[in-house]
């Protein structure tokens, strides 16, 4: 059999190969030791030119060596490739026909087997599949017949348990409408209850506001009273002299009535009209207390406030009239 | 909230607060004196031609001249009632009228006429008096008088006094030298005057008239030798006589209240006292006795006192004797340099006379209870003053450019008028009592 003499080769190949690319490592590392390029000491000049040429050849000769080392490896790696190429060509060639041979050798042997084989399998398939229609056959009518049980029992429970579920659902539905009208009288007996107590709190509420309301009231009221007797004052010690000249420039006496005085209660209305001049002490003389009246009754309307409040402390009051002494 | 105001007292006139309940109290003292306006409406006539009299403008002058009214002038009358019935008192609210006279005459037959009158209260709206009269044309006059008295009384409470007669003497010069005196009666506001006597070159002085009326005492000159003599003479029938024939000047007469005596001032010897005669037996009585000159007796309502001037503290003042006699007193202190002719009112309280403080003789008011004096004129020569019976007005005599006139002043020296009398020179008035 040809299969060691190719492996031979192969390991052979792959060893040359590897020997090669193992031996170049190897002679590098001495160089690295020993640089060729450190012995020129002398040419260390001060001169860039130089040092720059310098730099160039060197870098030149580097680039020079690594060209022809590069090349030297392409062309024995050429070599080589080419070499297991044809080798490799001569394997792939012999291996081919061996393959050939023994696949028609096995493709024959299992035809042979592939047909005998058919013919068994066939015959017990036949066999097996009658039995299994059988088996099918009563198993079907089996099943078919506890289908139709099946059915019938299910559809008698479902039927029960439909009953039942109406049943339920009814008196739950019935129970659930009881809950609900419950719940709904307790809701509308919580919503009066509710409504009641509301109700009250207002109750409560307006007659506290309407307290409230009525002390601010009593103290506004209190307070303009005490802000108008100020206000007043001040405003009736004019309005009193104007009312004064003018009851007395309407009063005319018709004779001497010396050390004579008159009272008079005066009633006024909001416009000053006098509706009332009533003696309440005479002078003891009626002509002299004629002519005090008719001097109010002349003087009608009298001077009188225009700010309505102070019409309540004038609207009545006394006037006496005395005459010249 | 009254008790605030309760006293505001006026004059103060700020605000005074005072215990509670008390009402507020004005209290205002009389202003200046002014008359009560009174509205008199022209009366209505009622018959042919023209009205005999103007009634209402001798009433409206009557009010006036008593100083108690204000006339408002009829021009601002906003209507003419002629009777109650056709008033609208707002009319005369309206122009602040107090009182009212509304009025009219009938012409009955020719010469006689029924004259109705009616005095309202304009603010109580009512009637406070109202009169019918029956007269000729020749006493309309004394009817419109009449109805003023009325007016007078109801308004004032006193009597009037325009329905009243008066005296007076006038003087004339006549173009040959002859001076003419007269002595003349008058209404009291010296229209239809008569002639009571006439003398030429005899003077007449001092008229005086008796309290009933019906008698006039003067001073007159029987010839030019003799002295002056006090003569009494009856106005209606013209009779007179010559009641003290005395050795010396009698002057001055003066009746007594009762009408039976007369005080007089007589020259006796050389030296003027006042003497009181007996009208009807002609017995005298010496009352003063002083060297000085005792003149002008004036009796007080009473008839017990008499006022007299005298010079006996050097210029003359007034004095007070009781008529029954006794030290006399002197009244006028401090109130002028020199007082004279006085004369009691009716009620007794004041005398009347002519003061001199220095620039003139003027009329004066004097009090007796306080010895105070009110001047009411202010001319240079006002003499003769004589109160109206009723105490309101005063009569007296003064000057007008060059003429002596009458004059009235109201007792309260408010309202002065000339009274138009007759031409010539108007002297000594006497103011004689009002008849009842």
């Amino acid at each position: 059999m040809g299969r060691p003499l190719r492996g031979f080769i192969l390991a052979v190949v792959v060893h040359v190969a590897f020997g090669a690319l193992l031996g170049v490592s190897l002679r590098l590392q001495p160089e690295v030791v020993k640089p060729i390029y450190a012995e020129p000491v002398q040419a260390v000049v001060v001169d860039l030119a130089a040092i720059a040429q310098e730099k160039k050849r060197k870098t030149d000769a580097l680039k020079k060596k690594k060209a022809a080392e590069k090349k030297k490896k392409t062309d024995a790696l050429q070599k080589k490739k080419a070499a297991e190429k044809k080798e490799k060509a001569a394997e792939k060639k012999e291996k081919a026909e061996e393959l050939k041979k023994k696949k028609a050798a096995e493709k024959k042997k299992n035809a042979e087997e592939l047909k005998k084989k058919k013919a068994e399998a066939l015959k017990k398939k036949k066999a097996a599949e009658k039995k299994k229609k059988a088996a099918e056959k009563k198993k079907k009518a089996e099943a078919l017949k506890k289908k139709k049980a099946a059915e019938k029992k299910k559809k008698a429970e479902a039927l029960k348990k439909k009953k039942a579920a109406e049943k339920k659902k009814k008196e739950e539905a019935l129970k659930k409408k009881k809950a609900a009208e419950k719940k709904k009288k307790a809701e509308a007996k919580r919503k009066a209850e509710e409504q009641k107590r509301k109700a009250e709190a207002e109750k409560k509420r307006k007659a506290r506001e309407k307290r409230e309301r009525e002390a601010a009231e009593r103290k506004a009221a209190k307070e303009a009273l005490a802000r108008d007797e100020r206000d007043a004052g001040s405003a009736l010690g004019a309005l009193v002299g104007a009312i004064e000249e003018k009851v007395r420039s309407n009063w005319s006496l018709p004779g001497e009535f010396t050390g004579l005085a008159v009272t008079i209660s005066v009633k006024v209305t909001r416009t000053g009209e006098v509706t009332l001049a009533e003696i309440v002490r005479s002078s003891g003389n009626s002509l002299f207390d004629e002519s005090a009246v008719t001097a109010l009754m002349k003087a009608s309307p009298l001077p009188f406030p225009e700010e309505p409040r102070y019409y309540e402390f004038i609207k009545e009051f006394h006037f006496v009239l005395r005459a010249k002494n | 909230m009254r008790t605030l105001f309760a006293g505001i007292l006026l004059g103060l006139s700020s605000m005074v607060c005072l215990p509670a309940n008390a009402v507020l109290t004005i209290e205002i003292t009389q202003g200046e004196d002014s008359g009560v306006p009174i509205a008199v409406v022209p009366f209505r006539w009622h018959g042919a031609g023209d009205p005999p009299e103007d009634l209402r403008g001798i009433i409206a002058a009557d009010l006036h001249r008593s100083g108690r009214f204000d006339l408002l002038p009829p021009g601002n009358f906003l209507s003419h009632p002629s009777e109650i019935g056709e008033v609208r008192y707002k009319d005369w609210r309206l122009i602040k009228a107090e009182a009212l006279v509304v009025g009219r005459i009938f012409e009955k037959s020719p010469d006689n006429y029924e004259i109705t009158f009616q005095l309202l209260d304009v603010y109580r709206e009512t009637q406070k008096a109202g009169y019918r009269f029956n007269a000729t044309g020749e006493h309309l006059r004394q009817v419109a008088h009449q109805i003023s008295d009325h007016i007078y009384h109801k308004m004032t409470g006193v009597e009037g006094a325009f329905d009243t007669r008066i005296a007076y003497v006038t003087r004339e010069q006549q173009d040959n030298g002859d001076r003419i005196y007269q002595l003349m009666v008058a209404d009291s506001d010296g229209h239809r005057p008569q002639q009571i006597l006439r003398t030429t070159n005899l003077p007449v002085l001092s008229p005086a008239w008796s309290p009933d009326g019906e008698w006039l005492a003067y001073v007159s000159f029987v010839d030019r030798r003799s002295g002056a003599n006090v003569w009494l003479q009856n106005i209606r029938t013209g009779n007179r006589r010559k009641i003290a024939q005395a050795e010396g000047a009698a002057s001055a007469p003066a009746w007594s209240p009762e009408g039976k005596r007369l005080a007089l001032r007589m020259s006796y010897k050389g030296n003027a006292d006042i003497y009181l005669m007996d009208v009807a037996s002609g017995s005298i009585k010496r009352l003063t006795r002083h060297p000085a000159i005792d003149t002008e007796p004036a009796w007080a309502p009473n008839g017990r006192q008499i006022v007299f001037t005298s010079d006996r503290s050097g210029r003359p003042q007034i004095y007070r004797v009781a008529a029954a006699g006794g030290k006399p007193e002197r009244l006028t202190r401090g109130v002028g340099r020199e007082n004279a002719r006085a004369s009691y009112d009716p009620k007794g309280e004041r005398l009347v006379m002519v003061t001199n403080r220095g620039n003139g003789y003027q009329i004066g008011v004097f009090y007796m209870a306080d010895g105070r004096m009110d001047l009411l004129t202010d001319g240079t020569l006002d003499e003769s003053p004589v109160f109206a019976p009723n105490g309101a007005m005063i009569l007296y005599a003064t000057r007008l450019g060059r003429e002596g006139v009458l004059a009235a002043v109201s007792a309260d020296g408010r309202v002065k008028q000339v009274l138009k009398l007759h031409r010539g020179e108007v002297r000594e008035p006497s103011w004689a009592p009002k008849k009842n």
